[in-house]
């Protein structure tokens, strides 16, 4: 009587004696139960020896492969042939340099993962050594450190290393120098220097550069200060331009200095009234009121404020003598 | 004898062609598979041996896998290499005179006398020439080259209903010519 399974296949039975059970112990090597099955496990026993006790013997053509390895990149063995055992000319067989030498870091990588624990800890030590020593030599180690490797240096080498107080960190250290606080205090005094007030006084006084970019010429700029007067005006009347030029300008002799006021509003610093869209430089201390440059000139007050703004500190000192 | 847990590194170094990892890769299955040959009843073991770990090397860039599957992977590839060499011969039948341990396998007498302990791998491979040759491939991978009955199908491109069957009915069959054969322990 036969028993089939879906697949059609016989339905594996205990009826020879010979269950999944039984089979699986004597794939394992195993002891079954039944006796009857103890040759037949001895006999797998002995098939199994025999396979794993064979002595193989390369051919040739595989022993020059192990030898020497295998072309991987071409496809191509070393030798293919017993009488070229020692393979083709490198630049045939060679590797591409970028693969030869990825295959190079694999392979140390490869070797690296297989050495022993002690030699792992060598190399790391000796790769921790080196960069010590390396960035003794740059001078770039933490003080004690630094230190300690210039002395041993010295003591075992002709070489002199950099110790810490050799190098430029007492710099940082010299407050007596061009640091934030020496300008702060210079930008922030009442006394003439290179603070806020005289600053603006600088941008207002017709020789600011803001104006250039909206200017149509070069050569139509004035090159004096305004506080030059008429000789300035007299000089723009020859320019293309003059023929808009007034006749007469407003307080032409005047300095930007006559529009600015005297105490500015706390709440209003000049850095606001620049930011004002329709504030224009007549009417503002760092604009363009310094009566060279005719009214429909491109120029616009904006221009100078922008760039008198740069100058300008944050807090607007009170009004100078 | 395995790679273990050296079979990633080990396995790196062999596909980007080095000879030291190829020659660990080879130590470590050129037994085993040198033996399956043999006991297939290959002509020559040792040359097909080399052909195919010259086929696997070559091909061992497309391979992905742990160590199960890479020698699961090498015996299919001994397996079609043993394949060829049947049909080679078939085409040009050999002169090669029998074995005279087949006559001897078939005395009792001389078998009792030897003993399945010293079994030897031609008296074993003499065995293993009795069964169909779908039951020795299915028996044999899975007795020397230790793949799974998955594996197993794969290499035979067969389902894994089949070389349970088949390696039911091959253990049945040695069983009995054991039995005919009067080897009892």
């Amino acid at each position: 009587m036969s028993h089939f399974c879906d697949d059609g296949y016989e339905m594996l039975t205990n009826r020879d004696g010979l269950d999944e059970a039984a089979i699986a112990a004597i794939l394992a090597g195993g002891q079954p139960d039944s006796e009857e099955l103890a040759t037949l496990t001895e006999l797998v026993r002995s098939i199994r020896f025999e396979a794993a006790s064979t002595k193989p013997q390369p051919s040739a053509e595989l022993a020059a492969v192990l030898a020497e390895g295998l072309a991987t990149d071409k496809g191509e063995l070393p030798a293919t042939a017993a009488s070229n055992v020692t393979g083709p000319a490198p630049q045939a067989s060679g590797l591409p340099k970028w693969r030869r030498t990825r295959a190079m870091l694999e392979i140390a990588l490869a070797k690296l993962a297989s050495l022993g624990l002690a030699a792992k800890v060598g190399i790391a030590g000796a790769a921790v050594a080196a960069a010590t020593t390396g960035a003794g030599a740059a001078g770039v180690l933490p003080g004690p450190v630094q230190d300690a490797v210039s002395d041993t240096v010295g003591a075992v080498t002709p070489f002199e290393f950099p110790d810490s107080s050799d190098r430029g960190g007492d710099v940082a250290d010299d407050r007596s120098g061009v640091d934030g606080a020496e300008v702060a205090e210079d930008a922030t005094d009442d006394q003439p220097g290179v603070d806020g007030r005289e600053v603006a006084e600088d941008a207002s006084d017709g020789r600011s550069s803001a104006g250039d970019g909206d200017l149509p010429e070069e050569s139509q700029v004035p090159d004096e200060p305004a506080s030059q007067g008429s000789e300035g005006l007299d000089r723009a009347r020859d320019t293309e331009a003059g023929e808009h030029m007034p006749e007469t300008l407003p307080g032409s002799s005047d300095t930007a200095d006559q529009y600015r006021p005297d105490d500015p509003p706390s709440d209003a610093p000049a850095d606001d009234q620049a930011d004002t869209p329709d504030s224009t430089g007549s009417d503002s201390a760092d604009g363009a009121g310094d009566g060279s440059a005719p009214d429909d000139t491109p120029t616009d007050g904006t221009d100078g404020q922008e760039t008198a703004d740069g100058y300008t500190p944050d807090t607007v000192p009170p009004a100078g003598p | 004898m395995s790679l273990g847990a050296q079979f990633d590194s080990v396995m790196r170094a062999a596909q980007v062609g080095a000879g030291w990892a190829l020659t660990r890769v080879y130590e470590d299955l050129a037994g085993v598979v040198t033996g399956y040959l043999r006991l297939q009843g290959a002509r020559e073991p040792d040359d097909l041996a080399s052909e195919t770990f010259l086929g696997v090397f070559r091909n061992l860039s497309s391979f992905s896998g742990d160590e199960d599957g890479f020698r699961s992977w090498v015996f299919t590839i001994a397996h079609r290499r043993l394949i060829d060499e049947r049909r080679r011969r078939s085409r040009r039948p050999d002169t090669v005179p029998l074995d005279t341990d087949l006559h001897e396998v078939s005395s009792p007498r001389l078998v009792e006398e030897d003993a399945l302990a010293v079994l030897g791998a031609e008296r074993a491979a003499s065995l293993l020439d009795q069964l169909t040759p779908d039951q020795r491939d299915v028996l044999l991978l899975r007795l020397v080259g230790d793949l799974t009955v998955a594996q197993t199908a794969e290499a035979l491109d067969r389902s894994e209903g089949a070389v349970k069957q088949l390696q039911r009915r091959g253990l049945l069959a040695l069983q009995r010519i054991l039995e005919r054969e009067g080897v009892t322990l």
